[in-house]
């Protein structure tokens, strides 16, 4: 993680300056690594929008290189016996072009909220896949859906901030808004967006994008889902009968960004990530909060929830409201954004069961710690019975 | 035995490869909308519907999963208790044909069907609103593989301009409401008898 540090070095004089060297390093990387793994667009139909030919050089004469040494690249071993990698699909390993087919139907329809971004950008688009797919090639871990999403986010986060070298060629600058020039190049946007997905995505993959592994933090979500709110395990348990995996694989995979809305999720990514450095500065890990912060959003919609049965109860989790009341509009007076960082970052005295915060969603439901889930199951009963008075009534 | 008040609840799962046309069949279906860009599923979505087959009521949960993913021990999750199972492949597509077969056979697996042989399940080719000249799968060719495995009814439809939706989602609602109450009536038929062991009867005639 070192590797992104952007330390600022204070001259004597009382100068400030960047240390760029680890940015040019890393760009540098990206740039060899791209060059060795070309994105096969030259496989695709003649007619797809992303057909290109390779670049090859004609005017390369085959004998001029017979007398020098031969300077030595790398190659990717196609089949490697003792790869511990998970480069297969029903047996039978993924080619590049099936990669690249799986990219393009994924980036095609990558935040349909925001257009501008990729859907009408064929260029970004481009630049998306090639980073999943030189991110694919250096890693070794399959391609899954979602991850298209996590890269989206943190591109969208650097195209805004990206600054045109162009734009600036005839100004005199001093040294250091030379230097942020350079830190925001938008010639390196491909190249920064691969290196923070790369340091990044790690911790997330190997939490929520291998099968046992998900199952293993599915079972721990539910253990302090029942330290934190017993009643809410109860009603998921007992009363619904809930598979929490069937709903938390994309509450877990994309980090909320479905939930909670891009704009939200760069708020709380700056959190988690300033979190996951303070824990461990070498390895940044994402998803130390996420769990707290799910059981966080469960309370929020916890009046809805007590008083449905199965299907709605899933149709709730798996259509958050957050995109039906808009982001700006706040959820039981509280806006998402900041209930999270608060309960996240600050008023330590939110405590998820409490007869104030069970208020949340507007609902009427009050439980203490004392009460036992016999008494939830009465309240929770008499909800329902006034859910269908109140329905009953409007007809 | 359900009582008759109790509103009778079909599971449909559509399963088919990444970028077929699953989401955008079942938004077309209950909401009556279609969009361009419908965002992968990841994991799976959720939508239900209230119909009424032959005066029945019934509610019909919809379960549209993600084509990419290929789940192994997660799959008893998402698939267990279905009543149908849709199949869907793209018309333009020859690779998410040919996977129609691995996709009904993994379900198969997976949702621990007892009855595999009877099990409903429909095919449906869709985005035919296509340019013929795109169209990769003829109809005879697709018909020719659903008689190869079992006789499965099949639909062609476009989600976009709304063609053949319903009537896809017509058979698939009946079959799944037949399989659900074949379900029940085996559950009734080997319900266990409750044999009375208690001392203050045992051995006693009830004359």
């Amino acid at each position: 993680m070192s590797c992104l540090q952007l330390n600022k070095v204070s001259k004597p004089q009382g100068e400030v300056e960047l240390n760029l060297g680890n940015l040019r390093r890393l760009r540098e990387d990206y740039t060899t690594l791209r060059n060795e793994f070309q994105v096969p667009w030259n496989e695709l139909p003649v007619d797809n929008e992303y057909y290109q030919t390779i670049n090859i050089n004609d005017d390369h004469d085959i004998t001029e290189g017979v007398s020098k040494k031969i300077e030595l690249s790398r190659l990717r071993v196609q089949h490697d016996p003792l790869s511990l990698d998970d480069n297969t699909e029903h047996g039978n390993t993924i080619t590049d072009l099936q990669t690249l087919e799986t990219l393009i139907t994924d980036v095609n329809r990558l935040f349909p909220e925001m257009p501008e971004y990729f859907i009408n950008s064929l260029e970004n688009r481009k630049r998306l896949i090639r980073i999943l797919f030189n991110w694919w090639k250096l890693t070794g871990h399959s391609y899954s859906q979602g991850l298209h999403e996590l890269v989206g986010l943190i591109f969208i986060v650097f195209q805004k901030e990206c600054a045109t070298t162009e734009s600036f060629e005839t100004v005199s600058f001093t040294k250091l808004e030379n230097q942020v020039i350079e830190l925001l190049d938008e010639n390196f946007l491909e190249h920064d967006t691969f290196n923070v997905f790369n340091v990044l995505i790690g911790p997330v993959i190997e939490k929520y994008y291998k099968e046992t592994s998900l199952l293993q933090e599915t079972v721990k979500f539910d253990l302090r889902l029942f330290e934190t709110d017993k009643f809410q395990y109860h009603l998921f348990k007992n009363k619904l009968k809930l598979d929490s995996t069937i709903w938390l694989i994309r509450y877990f995979r994309l980090l909320l960004i479905r939930e909670i809305g891009v704009d939200n999720s760069v708020q709380l990514w700056d959190k988690l990530i300033c979190f996951g450095y303070i824990q461990d500065h070498t390895k940044i890990d994402m998803t130390l909060l996420l769990p707290y912060l799910i059981i966080l959003l469960l309370s929020m919609i916890k009046s809805r929830l007590i008083i449905s049965d199965y299907g709605e109860a899933l149709f709730l989790l798996l259509h958050y409201p957050i995109e039906h009341e808009g982001t700006s509009k706040p959820i039981g007076g509280l806006s998402l954004g900041a209930s999270l960082m608060r309960f996240t970052f600050g008023d330590d005295s939110t405590k998820l069961d409490s007869p104030k915060n069970s208020k949340v969603d507007g609902g009427s439901y009050a439980l203490s710690k004392k009460k036992s889930t016999r008494d939830f199951d009465r309240t929770r009963l008499e909800m329902k019975l006034a859910k269908k008075v109140n329905d009953a009534m409007k007809k | 035995m359900s009582n008759n008040r109790k509103k009778t609840i079909l599971k449909v799962i559509i399963l088919g490869d990444s970028g077929v046309g699953k989401t955008s069949l079942m938004q077309q279906f209950i909401n009556g909308k279609f969009s361009q860009q419908y965002k992968a599923t990841i994991g799976a979505d959720f939508l239900p519907k209230d119909l009424t087959i032959d005066d029945k009521q019934v509610t019909m949960q919809i379960w549209d999963t993600a084509g990419q993913e290929r789940f192994q021990s997660l799959g008893v999750a998402f698939y267990r208790g279905s009543d149908c199972c849709v199949l869907v492949y793209d018309v333009t597509n020859t690779k998410s044909f040919e996977n129609v077969q691995s996709w009904r056979d993994e379900f198969l697996i997976q949702a621990n069907i007892k009855d595999p042989d009877n099990f409903p399940f429909v095919v449906i080719g869709n985005k035919i609103d296509v340019e013929e000249n795109k169209r990769l799968i003829s109809s005879k060719k697709a018909q020719a593989l659903c008689a190869n495995l079992g006789n499965l009814p099949y639909f062609e439809t476009s989600a976009k301009e709304a063609v053949n939706v319903e009537q896809a989602f017509d058979v698939v609602a009946r079959n799944a409401l037949q399989q659900e109450e074949s379900l029940e009536f085996s559950d009734d038929y080997t319900d266990a008898v409750n044999i009375h062991v208690d001392g203050d009867n045992y051995g006693s005639c009830g004359c």
